[in-house]
């Protein structure tokens, strides 16, 4: 039995092990507390006094750029859509919004998703551009090579340039993105000012980039100066500065560092990869592997590619085509008929139940894509029966186990082919007609066409859509606003209200501001 | 963690040696009746006060206890009756008669890390008893809770073992706060594992000063379970309760059969879409508006081939009792859901509890409680919606026995499929989710004095959780769009530890009038959760047991892909209250809590709140009336927090990985990142809440009424904002909202001879709005299609777009109305939408506000009547005054293929006069009506459901040799038999934002059960 003075005792013990413990517990709440996130890397761990990895940031923003910014599907039809030579198609009921774009109906789409895509891939690239260039800062604090911090810088800024670029040419009057500016405070620039701000960004890298091509750079294919030229002389088609569109053009050709791809149609399959035409092309690839890690192409290909009812079958069992969203107008394929061409239009143009070269066959046009022809053919809006096929890869271009329409062949966005046309284009503005012979004939003469003589602005811009048509920039309609031939648009455009798309209405509810005027100096000069 | 587990070790090592003196004692004996009606009372607890030693009263209602201090009091204490005190005084026959305690107010209500007298409280905690929760069908006992008490809005959801939405008054929070659930002092994020039949009671702790003693979890309210228990002395109680039956869909919409569907492609000029069906399965002669067509003879009503009845069955069995130093309290019981599908569509669980409490010494109790719970369902994904878009002129099958496909009949793209096919195929019955719950804890309570006045309480629990799921798509073909080519397997394993450790001291005195309770503790919290599973290709089809990655017939490790993860967190935290009342007239209960976590970069928040009562019925004045037996005004003020936040939200990180590198000259992959641009430093979300209530009894307390007014407001609150330009977004403390209302409950209850019925009522308001949102304008959330915006001055997550104000009827007025340059495609027959700036053209300057998910008020109501053996319950819910986006109709301007719910048929403008609410059969597919957002596709989200009938009929006494009477009774219940609503869907109860898409219906449910007590 035990007493009552020992459970005293007791007590007093037990208070002072209680008083005593508490103190214990407290002091290491702080070390308890303090943990890292599960799985995840915080930006503290980059070593940036690890000049080996200085280049991480710029890889990831080619990356950021490659994920489907600049080649999202449905970018391609926005892009793609109002031209003269291109009609919506797939199916009535697939996407029905986007027949508004070449209708030029713009106020029934301002909410449809696909516009707001459109601009938040860009500014998106133009946000990661701004993180990176802080990151190479955080680097260059440490860094023993600076020229190399610069080619860096520029490689990064480049893209940033594509992207505002691309912007000011799809909406005009944009923002300039400064991350530290609240929503509401957003205001649209003039458009000039945006294009004035990427000429400049571009004459400050161009130096800076290097000066080979890129297929022979370490990192294939990475950004050169040309690339910046080459984006500099497109800006200044834009901005009608046709001296400097001159300058910048000549420097590529002066250069001597590219030259014209011998066999046009063999340009966009695999062999046209890193080509001595290629100025800037978008890495792709499955490696080869039928599974494990491919690049994000996305849909670029299968979007516009041949939608077909039978034919080939890439696989040997499945069907595998397109979806047929872009169909050629039969005014393309008159005015190529028309000039006689040859393996410019075999190579853009195939005709249903027929094959390719390479013996793949071409099925026909299924029933509700031809539902949807006729329907234009019966407005009167002359859609022609025929495929879209300059992004066209065949079967046995293809990974064993990894087929799609397109696979994962490079997507060229400059080459040298256009460079020889902008210099000429340059050169007629600058000294009249017959000024840009020599180089407008040199593309001719690749395609199998005679040489011309007296060579006005008309002749460039067919010779741009023979040789450029259904490509990455889609630059037929920009061609026909930017030369004030907006007429070859058809009766609904209106001079002055549509050449630009309006701000997504996802925009205008982000930043209500976008919809005031535009306001002057607000681009850094 | 592991000193502290040490440290209480020791300490009950150390009391084990301690025991007290002895004092005289006697033997007392006596009988227990019942002041109602004068019968004896079985089963009544007799205690010997300041102890845990006690006895039970037998089937006459006697007792005997020994070893009673000659100087000691007895407790007399049973459930719906007041707890009565005794003084011994040398007496060895006590016989006492108890009143009956109807309206509650001295019942002992669980309180966070304490209890207390109802009537001592500052802050309404309304009580449900496990009585009250298993009269439902219901796998979740928080489902049962629906409609009880005011201000807890419960939406449930259909699928069978899915736990629903618990909104404490109002939206707290825009990173949905869920309630804590603290079963028997232990934490928990759900209570799926808990069998509604070891439920003893769950207390509601909806005010902000009843749960901060909870802190930084408790933003969403707390729910608290307590669990039945055994009791000391009270010999072997047995009890078995089970039902069975069925579910069955009720409220089914109604989609237009081939005829409708076909008049309305005829008036879209579409009947070439016809065609293709015709030519495969046949057609019949048709008549619309005078013209002759041939139609489909195919007539397939989806809902019909792809729903059917699902049994429901529930067992329950548990064991509790005690004896002198002991009680226990064992359960075990066996669901099983099925689901209203046409397929293996099930919810299954079976638990395990254990309790035992330990009374060896006079100042010590030792216990532990086990639960042990496996649950396993089959998920059948979204077919609801496809269902919704299924044409009647597909058949199920072809004559063959083939699925049939729907590309040969014209539906080439879009969402249009087979969803017999899909259901059979995509959703198969090779998947599963399982998940086993082990929860234990150990307490010890040390009474340092010797008595209640000192006790200090130490509590470990854990809570582990393991689960497993398998998703198997086999290959199959309908046709090119329903099909899958190579098989794939997905298989996930994860693992959940929650550890608590929590000590309290409480300290309880008595000094003449004042009566003081103060407690304070320490909590320590530890999650630690990991994930992993992988996917592979080309697992052949077969029964279940082909089902392993190592079968994958193509085993190139390219072709699995394997992923991990996990999440930790950590908390500490330390709290105390004091409950102090003068003579239990005037009250004073405050709290505080130290919370500190590694979820924010500001790691320590502290909760404070405090609550004053005054019992003017206990006032000298009160004496003389005999209107009110009980009246008592509280006032109170608290702040809680809220961790539902994500933690890695708003914090600088980089990504890295194949998707941020580049692949340089196609095979040299250059290592990149990508780093976040946006980040900030999230700071707690706080909810600041005043509450003022009064609570009346009166009537010789057969009315029993509490009104609070409530104001919550939410500050620093965390609101998921876009970047500029929208690319991406994070969580920043951008914002201050309110949620105020006013809650009623009433409760009559009376017996008239052998007929006593109850009858109870409650109705809450609900007024949400945002504050402030520094400086934005408004927070957009949603879709550009279903545009959810929520401003200044306006309910969170407003629906935002377009309001109709008719439907044009000609072209001249179409003309008047609008700018036919731009707006070209619209025709009489299409929606006209109110021109705010008058300028004729409908753009984004003409929307306005539409409505919102937020009911105005909530309502329920409970009447039992019982006479004789005889018992009925009906118990109603109703929801009013919110709106739901009926996004099954709007996403048809993305998808014209759909079929039209009937109402759209039956109700659309046929030309001049015929409709000013209703589009043309043209305008139901052009997206001028149905994209952007408009008042159409916003309806009523009113409704009012009876949600349990129930009839019972009672065997008193049927099985000789119980202890304390034997019972058996018989019910018949239907739950959920009637809804009444307007909204154009499944359901009206919709969680979330409104957006009312394919959701599971909630399923009606008719039962018999069976329940013996033994």
């Amino acid at each position: 039995m035990i007493t009552k003075k020992q459970t005293d005792m007791k007590s007093i013990n037990i208070w002072l092990l209680t008083v005593l413990t508490i103190p214990f517990f407290f002091s290491s709440c702080e070390d308890f507390l303090d943990k890292d996130i599960e799985g995840q890397i915080p930006l503290e761990e980059v070593d940036y006094t690890d000049e080996s990895r200085m280049y991480d940031p710029v890889s990831g923003m080619y990356a950021s750029a490659n994920a489907n910014r600049l080649h999202h599907w449905a970018n391609q039809c926005m892009m793609n859509f109002r031209s003269d030579f291109i009609f919506k198609g797939a199916h009535a009921n697939d996407q029905p919004v986007m027949e508004d774009i070449q209708d030029f109906k713009y106020e029934s789409m301002r909410n449809a998703w696909f516009v707001n895509n459109l601009w938040v891939s860009h500014f998106g690239m133009i946000r990661d551009a701004d993180a990176a260039l802080e990151e190479l800062d955080l680097f260059g604090e440490h860094a023993s090579d600076q020229d190399l911090l610069r080619q860096y810088k520029a490689e990064v800024r480049f893209f940033r340039a594509l992207a505002y670029w691309r912007m000011a040419r799809i909406y005009g009057d944009i923002p300039f993105y400064d991350r530290d500016i609240v929503a509401a405070a957003l205001r649209r620039s003039p458009r000039m000012e945006a294009l004035e701000y990427v000429v400049k960004e571009l004459q400050e890298i161009v130096e800076h980039l290097p000066s080979q091509h890129p297929a022979n750079l370490e990192r294939k294919g990475g950004v050169t100066r040309w690339a910046a030229y080459m984006l500099m002389a497109k800006v200044a088609g834009d901005m009608q500065d046709y001296q400097l569109m001159l300058t910048a053009s000549k420097a590529i050709v002066d250069s001597g560092v590219f030259s014209l791809y011998p066999d046009y149609y063999t340009l966009f399959k695999k062999q046209g990869e890193f080509s001595v035409e290629n100025i800037f092309e978008l890495n792709h690839t499955d490696f080869s592997s039928s599974a494990g890690d491919a690049t994000n192409v996305d849909q670029y290909y299968v979007c516009h590619g041949i939608k077909q009812d039978g034919g080939t079958r890439f696989d040997g069992g499945s069907f595998n085509s397109g979806w047929g969203f872009s169909m050629p107008a039969q005014k393309y394929i008159d005015l190529m008929e028309e000039r006689n061409e040859g393996i410019r239009l075999e190579t853009s143009i195939i005709y249903p139940n027929t094959a390719t070269a390479e013996g793949d066959s071409i099925g026909a046009i299924p029933g509700d894509l031809q539902g949807l022809l006729d329907r234009y053919n019966d407005e009167g809006r002359g859609a022609a029966e025929a495929y879209w096929f300059k992004n066209y890869l065949p079967y046995n271009q293809q990974t064993e186990g990894r087929y799609r329409y397109g696979g994962y062949n490079n997507i060229r966005l400059f080459r040298y082919a256009e460079t020889l046309l902008l210099y000429a284009e340059a050169l007629i503005h600058v000294n009249g007609a017959g000024a840009g012979d020599a180089y407008i004939n040199e593309v001719r003469d690749r395609a199998g066409m005679p040489p011309l003589s007296g060579a006005t602005i008309d002749d460039i811009l067919d010779e741009r859509a023979a040789e450029l048509a259904f490509e990455w920039a889609a630059d037929r309609f920009f061609d026909l606003i930017r030369l004030d031939r907006t007429e070859e648009l058809g009766p609904d455009f209106e001079k002055g209200l549509h050449e630009f798309y309006p701000i997504p209405t996802t925009q205008l509810d982000l930043q209500p501001g976008l919809a005031e005027p535009p306001v002057s100096g607000l681009f850094p000069s | 963690m592991i000193p502290m587990i040490k440290i209480s070790t020791i300490l009950s090592i150390c009391f084990l040696l301690i025991t007290n003196a002895l004092l005289a004692q006697i033997t007392v004996t006596g009988t227990v009746e019942s002041g109602d009606d004068e019968t004896t009372l079985p089963g009544v607890s007799v205690v010997i006060k300041g102890t845990t030693t006690g006895t039970v009263t037998d089937i006459d209602g006697n007792y005997q206890l020994a070893n009673v201090p000659e100087d000691g009091t007895l407790v007399f204490s049973f459930v719906g009756m007041e707890t009565t005190e005794v003084p011994v005084n040398n007496q060895t026959v006590i016989d006492v008669t108890l009143q009956s305690d109807a309206i509650g107010i001295d019942e002992v209500v669980v309180i966070g890390y304490g209890t207390a007298r109802s009537s001592d409280l500052t802050a309404p905690i309304p009580v449900i008893s496990g009585t009250d929760i298993v009269r439902n069908v219901a796998t979740n006992a928080v489902s049962a809770l629906q409609g009880s008490s005011p201000g807890v809005q419960i939406v449930n959801r259909g699928e069978p073992g899915s736990t629903p939405q618990i909104i404490v008054r109002g939206i707290g929070s825009m990173q949905g706060a869920q309630p804590l659930y603290v079963v028997d002092g232990m934490f928990y994020d759900d209570i799926n594992w808990v069998s509604p039949n070891d439920i003893e009671s769950i207390a509601l702790l909806k005010d902000a000063s009843a749960a901060s003693i909870y802190g930084v979890r408790a933003a969403g309210g707390v729910i608290m379970v307590t669990t039945k228990q055994g009791r000391k002395g009270e010999g072997l109680l047995i009890e078995y309760d089970g039902y069975t039956g069925y579910n069955s869909s009720s409220n089914l919409m109604e989609m237009s059969n081939t005829e409708q569907y076909s008049a309305i492609l005829i008036e879209q000029d579409a009947y070439p879409r016809l065609e293709p069906s015709i030519n495969l399965w046949g057609g019949r002669p048709f008549t619309h508006n005078g013209t002759e067509y041939t139609i489909p003879s195919t007539n397939t009503d989806w809902y019909d081939e792809l729903l059917s009845t699902g049994m429901v069955m529930n067992h329950s069995l548990s064991l509790r009792g005690g004896n002198e130093n002991t009680s226990y309290h064992i359960g075990g019981s066996y669901l099983s859901e099925e689901g209203l599908l046409e397929s293996d569509n099930q919810f299954e669980r079976v638990n395990l509890k254990a309790t035992v409490n330990f009374n060896p010494y006079k100042f010590l109790d030792i216990g532990t409680n086990i639960v042990v719970s496996h649950n396993m369902s089959r998920d059948q994904g979204s077919v609801w919606g496809g269902m919704y878009s299924a044409v009647p002129i597909i058949p199920v099958r072809e004559d063959n026995g083939d699925f049939a496909g729907v590309i040969q009949a014209g539906y080439q793209v879009g969402p249009v499929n087979n969803p017999a096919a899909q259901l059979h195929f995509n959703t198969g019955n090779h998947n599963f989710t399982r998940g086993t719950n082990l929860m234990y804890n150990a307490h010890t309570n040390i009474r340092l004095l010797g008595d209640d006045r000192l006790v200090f309480r130490t509590q470990f629990s854990h809570e582990l959780r393991n689960g497993n799921s398998r998703v198997y798509n086999p290959v199959y073909f309908v046709d090119e769009k329903l099909r899958n080519e190579n098989s794939s397997l997905t298989k996930r394993y994860n693992q959940y530890s929650s550890i608590h450790l929590d000590h309290t001291l409480t300290f309880k005195e008595n000094l003449a009038d004042h009566n003081f309770t103060l407690m304070g503790g320490f909590s320590t919290r530890r999650v630690d959760a990991q994930n992993a599973g992988g996917s592979a290709q080309n697992v052949p089809n077969g029964p279940p047991e082909y089902f392993y990655f190592s079968n994958a017939i193509d085993p190139d490790p390219v072709n699995f892909d394997v992923f991990d993860g996990g999440y930790a967190e950590r908390g500490v935290s330390f709290f105390g209250r004091l409950m102090y009342n003068y003579n239990y007239k005037y009250l004073i209960n405050a709290t505080f809590r130290g919370d500190g976590t590694d979820k924010y970069s500001q790691t320590w928040g502290y909760f404070p709140s405090v609550g004053f009562g005054w019992v003017i019925s206990e006032e000298p004045f009160m004496e003389d009336q005999n209107l009110f037996q009980f009246m008592k005004v509280r006032a109170s003020w608290g702040q809680l927090g809220n961790n539902n936040v994500p933690r890695e939200s708003g914090t600088r990180e980089i990504f890295t990985g194949f998707n941020n590198s580049y692949v340089f000259g196609n095979d040299m992959i250059v290592p990149g990142y990508v780093s976040s641009v946006f980040f900030n430093e999230l700071e707690w979300e706080l909810t600041e809440e005043t509450n003022a209530g009064i609570e009346l009894g009166l009537l010789d307390e057969r009315l029993y009424t509490e009104i609070d007014y409530f104001n919550r407001v939410t500050r620093n609150a965390a609101i998921f904002t876009r970047n500029l330009m929208g690319a991406g977004g994070m969580i920043r403390n951008a914002g201050e909202f309110v949620n105020r209302g006013i809650e009623l409950s009433m409760t009559w209850e009376d017996q008239i001879g052998d007929f006593g019925y109850s009858v109870k009522g409650n109705m809450g308001t609900l007024h949400n709005e945002v504050l402030d949102l520094a400086g934005e304008p408004y927070i957009d959330a949603g879709s550009a299609e279903f545009r959810l915006r929520s401003e200044v001055g306006h309910p969170l997550y407003s629906y935002y777009g377009y309001k109709v104000i008719g439907v044009y009827q000609t072209a001249q007025e179409v003309e008047d109305h609008i700018d036919t340059e731009i707006h070209g495609q619209v025709e009489p027959g299409f929606l006209k939408y109110e021109d705010i700036d008058g300028n004729g053209i409908i753009n984004e300057e003409d929307r306005q506000y539409l409505g919102a998910n937020i009911p105005d008020f909530t309502y329920g109501g409970q009447i039992s009547l019982d006479y004789r053996n005889f018992d009925l319950f009906v118990s109603v819910y109703g929801v009013s005054g919110n709106e739901l986006i009926n996004t099954l109709r709007g996403n048809r301007a993305w998808h014209a293929d759909f079929n039209f719910d009937t109402d759209l048929y039956e109700n659309r403008w046929v030309g001049q006069g015929s409709s000013n609410t209703y589009p043309s059969s043209r305008g139901l597919v052009n997206s001028w009506n149905l994209s952007p957002l408009n008042s159409f596709l916003v309806e009523d989200g009113s409704f009012f459901r009876i949600q349990n009938i129930t009839l019972g009929y009672t065997f008193n006494d049927p099985l000789p040799g119980s202890q304390r009477g034997s019972k058996i009774r018989i019910r018949l219940a239907a739950q959920n038999p009637f809804t009444f609503f307007k909204f154009n869907g499944f359901t009206p109860e919709v969680t979330g934002q409104g957006l009312a898409g394919g959701v599971y219906p909630i399923p009606t449910s008719y039962i018999v059960g069976l329940n013996i007590t033994y």
